[in-house]
């Protein structure tokens, strides 16, 4: 039997509300001044999209707990013994983590690529291409620099990504303190750019990396 | 590329996951690639395919085959 692992919080009295997946139980394991939520494994961890947003509503329900570090989908301790060695062995790096999230949340800003102009490069199509990948890069360097210059007053953190994969210009996420989220999206819709998915606020997954 | 991605420009309210309409690509950056990892004790697996370590692109390939029919 193995357990799934949905986040790191501090040890708190109440017990974490509900169900993870597969219909099992959430139940804390506590170690020290840290508790880890687990549930037992579902029989088949299937990465489908129901399953993603399941996961992703537990983590986010967790919240209610406290400040939670977030688990990456899909990690899984052999039995709760492991859990109490992760806890034990990382302690000192998930009490920062929490220190550095605490009273924040993760918002997302996301810039798609438009679409290929057709080519003015004299049936060059290799040349145009890679004009074409030069310029989309200097406008996402050029987004990025004005979403940075127009929110950094309110961030904690930023992690930005410039054409990160075909198709996205921009991939950024930022560590916001909860009570400035509304002035982060009023600031970033002020920009008045188009097509620009802004997201959140999340459970901070892109900030735990080091914990 | 598939058509996965939904692009919205919307001020975000309340939860990322039911109250907006949340890009596969926006859960799948965080779920997979964030979060508190443990090396090595990941194991996904999509059609008896293990996914660790495949590029985030295969893994949206992967995840609009086995997409539900009711979301």
């Amino acid at each position: 039997m193995s357990l799934i692992l949905y986040g790191v919080c501090e040890r708190g009295p109440e017990p974490p509300p509900g169900q993870g997946l597969g219909g099992r139980p959430l139940r804390p394991v506590t170690a020290g001044d840290l508790t880890a939520i687990v549930s037992e494994a579902p029989d088949d961890l299937a990465v489908h999209e129901g399953a993603l947003r399941i996961y992703a509503r537990v983590v986010e329900s967790l919240e209610a707990l406290g400040t939670v570090l977030p688990a990456r989908f899909g990690t899984r301790l052999a039995n709760d013994q492991a859990a109490t060695r992760l806890l034990v062995e990382r302690r000192d790096r998930f009490v920062a983590a929490l220190a550095r999230v605490q009273g924040a949340a993760e918002m997302g800003i996301r810039a798609t690529a438009p679409l290929p102009e057709p080519s003015a490069a004299h049936g060059d199509p290799g040349r145009a291409y890679l004009l074409g990948r030069l310029e989309q890069r200097r406008r996402a360097e050029q987004l990025a620099a004005r979403i940075d210059q127009t929110v950094s007053g309110v961030v904690r953190q930023s992690i930005v990504r410039v054409m990160p994969r075909s198709g996205t210009l921009l991939q950024a996420s930022y560590l916001v303190t909860r009570d400035a989220i509304d002035t982060f999206a009023g600031r970033i819709a002020e920009l008045g750019e188009f097509g620009l998915a802004v997201t959140g606020p999340w459970p901070p997954y892109s900030f735990v990396e080091s914990a | 590329m598939s058509s996965a991605a939904t692009i919205t420009s919307s001020r975000p309210s309340g939860s990322p996951v039911d109250g907006q309409d949340v890009a596969l690509i926006d859960l799948l950056d965080r779920l997979l690639q964030g979060g508190v990892a443990i090396q090595g004790d990941i194991t996904l697996s999509a059609a008896g395919i293990d996914l660790v370590a495949l590029d985030l692109r295969v893994v949206i390939a992967a995840i609009d085959t086995l997409r539900t029919p009711c979301r």
